[in-house]
């Protein structure tokens, strides 16, 4: 991360932008299949994501840590990307999900119909949580909220879950 | 500690390791084995189910063919109408200072070419971007 910054102080976008790929691009990549639901639309919206922040790192000013900056596009990206999703279905009501490209086992589909169950946030903070490899502070970045916020989310999912498997 | 704090202490540890006292209850009460059972149950659950998302292979090369016709903004956007204005303005300076024509003709017509031109070159990105 300190790379990036001083890629940045140096006016090497094209390098620091490669850095923040190699970095970022899974992390960004979960982020926007948590908050989508849809691998294919994930990835398109990731390359927006990042087409954004090229387009943006000239004027990129330091006042905010580099994953804090990418993640805030991330969500705004995601979020402008659900409310077409959610247009693009109001506007056709009939049409079929997106058939999934690989076989799911019954224990999986469960865990996926409760996951499903819990309040949104809740489900955010669970995905990024075991995504994220556990790490809170990654968590928090991404949802922009504070770490404890994170922990009572998980919290309370983890409970709730806990009692659909009783 | 009875069973709603170990349970909470069950639920509030996220990497395993509760306090020595929160494992006491465990130890001794059935009920809070079965919750303690259950978590890591889940827990190994949700590791299995959120395995790491993969890209697939072309992400990068189609990132880089939109980064392509969209390149990053080093310059401010107006700059090539600046640099036109701009040097326009030097060459009437110029024409008014070296032609035998006196400064109102030269600046008038310094003026409408500067104008013409950057009518077409509005033109021309208009093309251009189609």
């Amino acid at each position: 991360m300190e790379e990036i910054r001083r890629l940045l102080e140096h006016r090497k976008f094209r390098a620091a932008f490669e850095l923040l790929l190699d970095g970022y691009e899974r992390k960004v990549f979960g982020m926007a299949l948590t908050m989508l639901r849809n691998p294919g639309r994930a990835e398109e919206t990731t390359q927006d994501i990042f087409l954004k922040a090229w387009q943006a790192l000239p004027g990129y000013d330091g006042r905010a840590a580099v994953p804090t900056w990418l993640y805030a596009i991330a969500r705004n990206t995601c979020l402008t990307a659900l409310r077409a999703e959610s247009y693009r279905r109001t506007e056709s009501l009939g049409e079929a999900a997106e058939p999934r490209t690989e076989p799911r086992s019954d224990a999986h589909i469960d865990l996926e119909r409760r996951l499903a169950l819990l309040p949104e946030i809740q489900r955010q903070a669970i995905t990024l949580f075991y995504l994220e490899e556990r790490s809170i502070a990654e968590v928090a970045a991404m949802l922009d909220l504070p770490e404890g916020t994170v922990k009572s989310h998980l919290h309370r999912a983890r409970r709730a879950l806990g009692e659909m498997m009783e | 500690m009875d069973c709603r704090q170990a349970q909470e202490e069950i639920l509030g540890t996220l990497d395993g390791s509760r306090p020595a006292e929160a494992d006491g209850h465990v130890a001794s009460c059935e009920q809070c084995a079965a919750f303690l059972a259950r978590h890591m149950a889940l827990d190994r659950r949700l590791t299995e189910f959120f395995e790491a998302p993969q890209l697939s292979a072309g992400f990068r090369a189609g990132l880089r063919r939109r980064m392509g016709h969209e390149p990053s903004r080093l310059w401010p956007d107006a700059l090539p109408d600046l640099v036109h204005v701009g040097s326009c303005l030097a060459a009437t300076a110029i024409c008014a200072a070296v032609l035998p024509f006196g400064v109102g003709p030269v600046l008038a017509a310094g003026a409408t070419i500067t104008g013409g031109t950057y009518v077409v070159a509005l033109a021309a990105r208009g093309w251009l971007d189609v």
